[in-house]
């Protein structure tokens, strides 16, 4: 009697069967669906929302500096400041996670910013002198209200670039103005833009060009030196970067070295990064809980209404556990179809948030994978009691009692 | 089943004092709805079980149809105590050996009828498509080659007990068991249906029936009166 075996049904008429008591009462599945789409809807639009929020303000946050550090001449053993090796900018940029580097160079001594040369020395304080290198403006994310940046050819000439507070002291608004420093005229190439926290320094100072300033100012005290390097480090980076940046500068005396950076930014940063995330998950999860037992429910009236078919397929050769697996993939297939139109509707209301608050929209990849999975699970979990019970009725009550 | 048969024949199902018993409310023993009961059924039989409403004829069918076990006693199914099987392997019987048929029909509402007939085949370890082309065959087979695609709620009672019909011959079993089949048609259509279960019995298959209607009772080879739970089987006579 080989017409004992014990068959299996394939996963394909399993999902087969499931398919039909989904679609049996389109209403019901509709309705059961429902609530996981709800919950994997708010999961995937307040983690994307979140996302897109943190990311804002993770920029909005590396532009004030967060992602950024300076390294500074440290004290050597005389207590004299050391200026920073000429192949420490070289060095730094090939480190990992270093997005851009930019270098200050000590400015000439005694060099005053006048609009005349009429006015005494002694009536414009306030305006100090910066010496760029071409890359400095973009380590600083900074931007110019008008005008131009130094690049290799205006680097070598007597031009200036008017930090946003600088130029407003000068009462210098179109770079056609000509200024007197040092007892020398000087063209204004550009203006920069108001640039916040970063660089207060740069704001107030007229810079000019460094190649500029070493053939003109040659053999003056710290001439050619370079005074500060600004660091900007990949999103996220920024504690790994300043960990071996003494060392990538000045190798075997890191300790006369100066690494700096906006250390209160850096920690606001790390917090936001946390708790938004965390407030996503938490909603979401709470409406997956709802969704769940909304299905766990509608599996439960299923399992009553079709005890004829349950004893049916009992008759037919259906082992208990048959019967079981028939309504727990029902149940994940109705919790699956939640998923599915709950993530279509949560990744477009995340896209209207993000587009209404004008932020960048993002979706975590990981709440696109992690909500089919997700609710996979919850459907098995709600489908679990109500499958058993199913299995468990007795094949002669369940065909007398439909 | 090999080419010994004929030497040594084993039963299709046998019932060895086979009794069924629900409790009481505890104020007596309980009520025993079938005595013991012994009864052998060969392959090809026809088997018609007759009685009073509650004297327990449907009883008697879901035990040897190893759909309910027995109070006491025993069934065997090709030879084997089903009884003391696990209910996975009672399943695997039933799906190998055995067809129903009931009054209520009990097709699935949401499959047309090919899908009704092929869900017969679906514990059987038969694959899809060759459950959909035995489903056809089958379906042609009681006159229904015209209505394959049609719903229950489409056909007629006697459209949808021929389907039901076809579900169970489907898997070719050993024995089919089929309680009151014509009790919700009309008794042109329930003869209709008589004649097509007496034509499948006729292939080889044992037919265990039970009734009401003594003119279809009649009809068949062997007759089991059950009266208040107890089985006596007619004088055998030709009809
Ligand atoms: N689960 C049960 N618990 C208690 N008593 C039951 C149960 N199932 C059946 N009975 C009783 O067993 C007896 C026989 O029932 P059964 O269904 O076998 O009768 P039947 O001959 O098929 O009747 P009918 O012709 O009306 O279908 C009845 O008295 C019935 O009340
Ligand atoms: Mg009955």
């Amino acid at each position: 009697m080989s017409k004992l075996r014990r068959e299996r049904v394939t996963l394909a008429d399993l999902i087969r069967t499931a398919l039909l008591g989904v679609t049996g009462n389109p209403q019901r599945t509709a309705l059961a669906s429902l609530g996981i789409a709800l919950g994997i809807a708010s999961l995937v639009a307040l983690t994307g929302a979140s996302a897109s929020n943190q990311a804002a303000l993770l920029a909005s946050f590396d532009a004030m500096g967060a992602n950024l550090a300076f390294l500074r001449p440290g004290l050597g053993p005389d207590q004299q400041p050391v200026p920073l090796p000429e192949t420490a900018p070289e060095a730094i940029a090939r480190q990992d996670h270093v997005e851009r580097i930019g270098v200050l160079e000590t400015a000439p001594a005694g060099l005053s910013v006048f609009r005349t040369d009429l006015v005494p020395e002694t009536a414009t304080g306030g305006i100090t002198i910066a010496v760029a290198r071409p890359d400095l403006l973009a380590a600083l994310d900074a931007r110019l209200a008008v005008g131009r940046w130094f690049d290799d050819a205006t680097r070598t000439l007597p031009v200036t670039v008017l930090g946003a507070t600088a130029a407003n002291r000068l009462g210098v608004s179109v770079p056609v103005d000509l200024l007197y420093i040092g007892g020398q005229w000087y063209g204004v190439l550009g203006i920069l833009a108001d640039s916040g926290l970063v660089s207060d320094e740069i704001d107030t100072a007229a810079i000019l060009g460094d190649q500029w300033v070493r053939s003109e100012f040659a053999g003056l005290a710290g001439v050619g030196e370079i005074t500060q390097i600004f660091v900007r480090a990949e999103p996220g980076t920024i504690d790994a970067v300043r960990g071996v940046l003494a060392n990538a500068a000045r190798p075997g005396s890191p300790q006369w070295v100066n690494v700096g950076g906006l250390g209160d930014l850096i920690a606001a940063r790390e917090l936001a990064d946390d708790s938004l995330a965390t407030l996503g998950m938490a909603l979401g999860g709470i409406a997956l809980l709802v969704g769940g037992v909304g299905i766990a429910n509608t599996m439960v009236v299923a399992v009553m209404e079709r005890r004829g078919e349950i004893g049916v397929r009992r008759a037919l050769g259906a082992r208990p556990g048959q019967v079981a697996a028939q309504f727990i993939t029902e149940a994940a297939t109705l919790s699956i179809i939640g998923g599915l139109g709950g993530l279509v509707l949560g990744v477009g209301a995340a896209g209207v948030i993000a587009l209404v608050a004008g932020q960048p929209f993002v979706i975590p990849g990981l709440v696109l994978g992690v909500g089919p999975v997700v609710s996979v699970v919850i459907g098995c979990l709600a489908g679990l009691q109500p499958a058993v019970r199913a299995a468990h009725i007795p094949p002669t009550v369940a065909l007398r009692s439909a | 089943m090999t080419g010994m048969d004929s030497l040594d024949v084993v039963p299709v199902v046998e019932a060895r004092g086979v009794s069924k018993t629900y409790p009481d409310g505890g104020a007596h023993d309980g009520l025993m709805v079938l005595h013991p009961t012994d009864l052998v059924i060969a392959s090809g039989d026809q088997v018609a079980i007759v009685g009073p409403s509650g004297s327990g004829k449907s009883t008697l069918l879901t035990i040897l149809g190893t759909l309910e076990a027995p109070t006491t006693g025993s069934v065997l199914v090709g030879g084997r105590d089903v009884t003391t099987m696990r209910e996975g392997e009672r399943a695997a019987v039933r799906a190998g050996a055995i067809g129903f048929v009931f009054q209520q029909f009990h097709l699935l509402p949401t499959l047309n009828a090919i899908g009704n007939v092929a869900t017969g085949l679906l514990y059987s370890g038969v694959g899809h498509a060759e459950r959909r082309e035995r489903a056809v065959t089958a379906l042609e087979s009681v006159g229904l080659g015209h209505r394959l695609d049609h719903r229950p709620k489409q056909m007629s009672g006697g459209e949808q007990q021929r389907v039901a019909i076809a579900r169970a011959l489907v898997r070719n079993p050993d024995v089919l068991f089929a309680d009151e089949p014509t009790g919700a048609l009309d008794s042109a259509t329930g003869e209709n249906v008589i004649e097509l279960l007496t034509e499948i019995a006729g292939r080889g298959t044992a037919l265990v029936i039970v009734t009401h209607d003594s003119f279809i009772a009649d009809q068949f080879a062997r007759r089991i009166q059950i009266r208040d739970g107890v089985a006596i089987e007619e004088v055998p006579h030709h009809v």
